[in-house]
């Protein structure tokens, strides 16, 4: 589900954004700064602020992601679903090692902490190629 | 309740003017959340109200969701400083964009575009432009609430 | 099943098994391109103990053969990491340090394990945006966009880190990951190695400034590591012995650290003169130098002139600070002596025993007595093969301790 030509858009080069919906059915918009590859199946993002984003999949796991490639802007949106929840083991390290990397450089790594990873079952790939027209030939 | 008016903070309309990323979440009567990517926004014809314009390609999942469920989330990102707003509400009605409108939409696009080409190269503000704008429907919204959405510890924090 | 429906089935058997075997072709090719990898890697770089050459190998065979253009190692000492060779860097950054867990490079140094990091820029801003804090200063390529920094590690010790950089947003992939994962382990043994050898080159060069690789060569060694108790050899040698006249009184007008930089000078003036004539220094006592000459009393000789005229030198120096002359006593003598190492086990030292030694040093103290700086016995005079280089002054006959003939005492000068 996860293919090759999806990877460039999963390494947190272009800020991605997810759509959550609450308990009342209210959507949430917001931006993520990666989504993980985890697995063919499956991708995570990182909670670093317990925000409104977390707190709505408490009760709907369902959301919507947006992905870029940062090369030539195509966009991919992926239908997911959270499964569960790492506050260790090689995923969390990995995502937590690349926070505290950027993090450290502004001496920031004490606030920019990985709280926990979110994983999530992906449904559904679509490639909005409508979205975009295609380059002009030379 | 008294009405929002979005003009009181000058902070919360002046991103329309810079080069932004526009996007757009709704959810079906089921919960389940849809996205798309919307190509302008202005203040619509109340204080409280804004108009968003979504491309018709992509606006399909949004257009069935206000049928079921009219909450509606527009958040605008500053490309440049990520400096970004969520306007949460309701969608009053959906129309066709009007010229002037698309010519709105344009503009906006051309302007995110050349902050893409200064941070991605010129290959990425090229592609960026070659999003579609036209036709596109005009979501009519009536605002809520507006949350700062700035990436970080006080993402979220409520502006209006 | 319709025979259009049994070749549809057969048709997608077909394409099964292509497809596995693509697979098993696409795994043997990487395993291939593994071992060819290794195999580069080794005879190419771990063939040197020279650092410099070292990292040289590694960069350009980096760039080369798998095109990582802008690399860096960098070496960890306690609490950082120090770029010790960079590649393809405008700044080349050398000496640069990067504490331990900040940025990319020191949180792979905590971590201990490979990142590969893209979009480094917008990362970056995306962080100071909500940090409102500039980013530090680190050692990194002008305009980076992704980097990978692996750890280089031999068993639990960690070497330092690698690091490849580029300016494109999405530079690496997971290839490159492995390629680097492969080569790392060599790297970091080389590197190891390498560092372990310069280190032991340079333990042996601070020992050869205590024994004089002289003083080892002479014993038949190469390395005070190979020296033993009880190793000794004998022979015919000329010892040197010189020592600053009325350096006590001198002293006291000095403060201790005064005196030091004094001596320091003084010895610096004179030490090059007995190496440059074929000797060593065997030791320094105070501000006296005890020199031997294995080869010929000639060499001493030309030693003992060549300090003569370098003190003028000094004090030409000292008036300029205002210090006063100072006159130096040399005495030179040949017989034969013992060279070997003494002490115990603990504590040894190389050194020279014979009454030899006890000669040159009276003769140094008869210098003040007779107003010369330059005494030398009769032996030397004798067994001088170039004499009829130098005029001799016979001065007197001095008595030395535990000898019942006396010596015969000559002034030396070069004959005009």
């Amino acid at each position: 589900m996860i293919t090759e030509d999806l990877i460039p858009a999963l390494q947190g080069i272009v800020p991605a954004w997810i759509v959550t919906t609450s308990d009342e059915n209210i959507p949430n918009c917001t931006c993520v700064s990666q989504v993980y590859p985890v697995d063919e199946t499956h991708v995570a993002i990182s909670n670093q602020f317990f925000s409104k984003t977390f707190r709505n999949l408490q009760n709907n796991k369902h959301a919507v992601v947006q992905v870029i490639h940062p090369a030539d802007n195509r966009m991919w949106v992926l239908e997911i679903e959270h499964v569960r929840t790492e506050t260790e083991g090689a995923l969390f390290d990995e995502m937590d090692m690349q926070l505290a990397a950027i993090a450290s450089m502004s001496n920031m790594e004490d606030v920019f902490k990985l709280q926990s990873a979110y994983v999530f079952k992906v449904h559904s790939v679509s490639h909005l190629t409508e979205a975009q027209r295609p380059a002009q030939s030379l | 309740m008294s009405e929002l008016d979005l003009s009181s903070q000058p902070e919360v309309l002046a991103l329309f003017d810079g080069p932004v990323s526009m996007v757009v979440g709704s959810s079906n009567e089921h919960k389940r959340p849809h996205f798309a990517r919307a190509q302008g926004i202005r203040c619509g014809e109340k204080t409280n109200s804004v108009v968003v314009f979504i491309p018709e390609v992509v606006a399909h999942s949004i257009l069935n969701d206000v049928q079921e469920n009219n909450n509606i989330a527009v958040t605008v990102g500053d490309i440049s400083n990520f400096e970004t707003r969520q306007f949460v509400g309701v969608c009053t009605h959906v129309e066709e964009a009007s010229d002037s409108d698309l010519e709105l939409c344009d503009t906006m696009l051309a302007r995110s575009g050349e902050t893409v080409s200064m941070f991605f190269g010129e290959e990425g503000g090229e592609s960026w432009k070659r999003m579609v704008t036209r036709p596109a429907k005009a979501f009519h919204i009536q605002v809520l609430n507006v949350y700062d959405q700035t990436p970080g510890n006080r993402a979220g924090a409520k502006l209006l | 099943m319709s025979e259009n429906g049994l070749s549809h089935e057969i048709k997608r058997q077909m394409s099964e098994n292509q497809q596995k075997i693509d697979q098993l072709n696409d795994q043997l090719s990487r395993k291939t391109d593994e071992i060819k990898i290794i195999q580069t890697i080794s005879s190419e770089i771990l063939n040197t103990l020279d650092l410099e050459t070292l990292f040289d190998n590694i960069m350009s065979l980096m760039h080369e053969v798998f095109g990582f253009e802008h690399c860096m190692i960098l070496l960890s000492e306690d609490t950082q990491l120090r770029v010790a060779s960079s590649h393809g860097h405008e700044d080349q950054g050398i000496g640069m340090t990067v504490p331990m867990g900040k940025g990319v490079i020191g949180t792979v140094a905590q971590r201990r394990k490979i990142m590969r990091m893209m979009g480094l820029r917008t990362r970056r801003r995306y962080v100071q945006r909500t940090a409102g804090a500039e980013a530090d200063a680190l050692p990194t390529l002008k305009d980076a966009d992704s980097q990978i920094a692996i750890p280089l590690q031999v068993k639990d010790k960690l070497v330092g880190v690698y690091t490849v950089e580029s300016e494109k947003a999405n530079a690496f992939d997971a290839l490159d990951e492995e390629i680097l994962t492969i080569v790392s382990n060599q790297v970091a043994a080389a590197i190891d190695n390498a560092s372990a050898y310069n280190q032991l080159q340079k333990l042996a060069e601070a020992n050869s400034r205590f024994v004089p690789r002289q003083f080892l060569r002479l014993l038949g060694k190469e390395a005070i590591t190979e020296t033993e108790l009880d190793d000794q050899i004998e022979g015919s040698m000329t010892v040197l012995f010189s020592d600053i006249r009325d350096f006590t009184p001198l002293s006291e007008s000095m403060s201790p650290s005064e005196t030091f930089a004094f001596v320091n000078d003084y010895l610096g003036t004179m030490a090059p003169i007995i190496r440059e004539h074929g000797g060593f220094i065997d030791k320094y006592i105070g501000d006296a130098i005890m020199a031997i000459f294995p080869n010929s009393p000639g060499d001493a000789v030309a030693a003992g002139l060549k300090m003569e005229q370098h003190l003028a030198q000094f004090n030409a120096r000292i008036a300029e600070q205002g210090r006063p002359p100072i006159r130096i006593g040399i005495g030179i003598h040949t017989g034969p002596l013992v060279a070997g190492i003494v002490g115990f086990a603990e504590r040894l030292e190389g050194t020279v025993i014979g009454d030899c030694v006890n000669t040159a040093s009276r003769l140094e103290g008869v210098t003040k007595d007779l107003s010369v700086t330059l005494l030398v016995s009769e032996t030397v005079v004798r067994e001088l093969a170039e004499a009829n280089e130098y005029v001799f002054d016979s001065l007197d006959e001095v008595s030395v301790k535990g000898k019942a003939q006396k010596v015969q005492v000559f002034g030396v000068s070069e004959r005009p």
